[in-house]
């Protein structure tokens, strides 16, 4: 019996690592930001009294029990623009976390009253969409990538100069989750099989034929059927696949050179291709969008070590920052360096320790460092302000859009003058604030 | 979990007998969980064989005494990418029998968004046709020289300007 019980806590409490769902929850309200914002042209045609779907409809439409949505009781254009502004803010909260507990639950509980209010316009990609806001509705932990969780991180940073234990949850919501994915890959399969056209490997190509989901042209179409059969194959057979993750994690292992975690990710590799190939080629709403943001919640600490090692896979050694310990502007700069460094690739280095200094970077003089933040490559190759500083973008996931900005033509003209500015005066600022 | 799971059971195997077991005996508990927590679904996508019936609808006015034209903007190919899942969804979805007074409000919306305040008559027009389909995957060259076999017929009308009766 304790055995059980031991087992049961551990199917449902073993402890995770939080980012998964703090992801999750920031690319949700994201997505619901987009995907709700593309209707602002017709919020009113959708969801008010004075739209498509007048009250004398509603018997046709809507099923006459446990149904609720705010917008049955504030339904007049003027109202459902203020929930659709409302929705839009509380969306953008969500995403970046603040006070994520109560954005995230106002923007669910409106989100689902726009869906129930207008179902004719509903596709997959909605339906995923509110089952992740019901797992993130009902999850124990969402402060993980928060701008909330930063400042706490900013506050242990300023007082004891160290940062806060990663962030943990119980397993359950994660099961929930993963259970949810099966129940869309598996289900629709189940679907697709009981008709012929994908056992005949022939639908595909009727897909590829009709004009309302494909993007491209006929001649797109005519062309891509060679890989007709192929794809409607590959489609039934992957998603069937996703019913390996049922088996026990002792069992799967048991296989040699497999792992539960692996299995795991190749799956949502083929999805990232599937999905991403749906998207490309198709208009099929918001579901690429919908499963791009589930895959987050799947995520766990294994997997982002693995994500780590392959993306690390030809850095052979951090890269040393050295910066000003005694100024405030570079303390905070460093904080948040650390705060993004997701691939373990910054070595902050405070040259103001002789011996740390001159092991980081033997052939640079105080005085040298003491004019711009200096960082020493893994080939040994030192880059100093302006330049860099766009290096390091390359190596923070966050900045990675800016990074190919930062080396357009005259970006540097104008960059470099403005680092040595602001490095000049860095001295003005404390740890605490800023008036440069 | 297991509510979801029942709940969403494909439609396709609706004789399984374990399937219909848990649902003869559990439906009344779980209805209203996957209802009031907004967790309803089901997922035959593309299925069980993807839809092969091409659907356009257009709207269209006519004059006195002359012939339907179509009103500009308010044809199939005129709906921004961004809009198109949803508005297409919508007039999918309303082509029901049952459905033809949610047609005329469309209609009726389209006559305001628009500007219309003369008394014209609206009217929406389907064209459809059918994408063959085989045993067997077709070469390129036979869906090169396939071309669709448009079909049509007029569907409801409205008078702008006026309540819809």
């Amino acid at each position: 019996m304790k055995t059980l019980g031991n087992i049961l806590d551990h199917f449902f409490f073993q402890r995770i690592s939080a980012t998964g769902f703090g992801l999750m929850r920031c690319v949700w309200g994201a997505s619901i930001f987009l995907w709700m914002g593309s209707m602002y042209q017709d919020v009113i045609r959708y969801f008010s009294y004075d739209g498509v779907i007048t009250k004398e409809f509603y018997p046709l439409l809507f099923r006459n029990d446990y149904r609720f949505s705010v917008l049955d009781h504030f339904g007049s254009p003027e109202e459902v623009w203020v929930m659709y502004g409302l929705l839009m803010v509380f969306a953008l909260f969500t995403c970046i976390g603040y006070m994520p507990r109560l954005f995230t639950t106002l923007t669910v509980l409106l989100f689902f009253s726009f869906q129930e209010r207008n179902l004719l316009i509903m596709g997959g990609g909605d339906t995923v969409l509110r089952n992740v806001g019901f797992a993130l509705l009902i999850s124990p932990q969402l402060r993980a990538f928060s701008i909330d969780r930063a400042w706490d991180q900013w506050k242990s940073w300023q007082s004891e100069k160290k940062f806060l234990e990663p962030l943990t949850m119980s397993i359950w919501p994660y099961r929930l989750v993963l259970w949810q994915v099966l129940i869309i890959y598996v289900y629709t399969c189940l679907e697709k099989i009981s008709g012929s056209m994908w056992l005949d490997g022939t639908a595909v190509e009727v897909f590829f034929h009709h004009p309302t989901y494909f993007r491209w042209s006929k001649e797109m179409a005519d062309l891509l059927t060679i890989f007709s059969t192929f794809s409607a194959y590959f489609t039934v057979v992957w998603e069937m696949f996703w019913l390996l993750l049922l088996i026990p994690k002792p069992i799967l292992e048991k296989f040699p050179k497999i792992s539960y975690g692996s299995v795991k990710r190749g799956l949502m590799i083929g999805g990232i291709f599937f999905h991403g190939g749906l998207w490309v080629l198709s208009n099929v709403g918001a579901f690429p969008l919908g499963m791009a943001t589930i895959y987050f919640g799947l995520l766990l600490q294994d997997d982002f070590d693995a994500i780590r090692t392959w993306l690390n896979k030809r850095m052979k050694n951090t890269i040393a920052i050295l910066y000003d310990g005694k100024c405030g502007l570079c303390l905070r700069s460093v904080f948040w360096l650390k705060q993004t460094d997701w691939l373990h690739r910054l070595q902050p280095v405070n040259f103001h320790y002789a011996k740390l200094r001159k092991a980081a970077a033997p052939d640079l003089t105080f005085a040298e460092l003491d004019k711009a933040l200096h960082i020493v490559l893994p080939n040994r190759k030192t880059l100093a302000g302006f330049d860099a500083l766009r290096a390091v973008c390359w190596h923070i996931p966050i900045l990675w859009p800016l990074a190919p900005l930062l080396y357009i033509p005259g970006a540097s003209v104008i960059g470099r003058p403005i680092y040595r500015y602001v490095a000049a005066r860095r001295k003005k600022c404390t740890h605490e604030n800023c008036a440069i | 979990m297991l509510a979801v799971a029942v709940y969403a059971f494909p439609r396709a195997y609706k004789d399984n007998p374990v399937l219909n077991f848990l649902r003869h005996h559990f439906n009344d508990s779980i209805r209203p969980y996957v209802l009031v927590t907004s967790q309803w679904q089901s997922w035959p996508l593309f299925a069980p064989d993807p839809t092969r019936r091409v659907t356009r609808m257009y709207v269209e006015y006519n004059k006195p005494d002359e012939d339907w034209e179509m009103v500009e903007g308010m044809d199939y190919e005129s709906i921004a990418w961004w809009r198109h899942a949803k508005e297409v969804k919508l007039i999918e979805r309303i082509t029901d029998e049952e459905r033809i007074d949610i047609r005329k409000r469309y209609l009726q919306l389209e006559c305001e968004r628009k500007g219309i305040t003369k008394q014209l008559i609206l009217r929406s027009k389907y064209r459809y046709y059918i994408i063959p389909t085989h045993k067997i995957q077709m070469p390129v060259q036979w869906w090169r020289e396939w071309e669709p076999y448009w079909q049509e017929y007029a569907d409801v009308s409205i008078t702008c300007n006026k309540d819809l009766s």
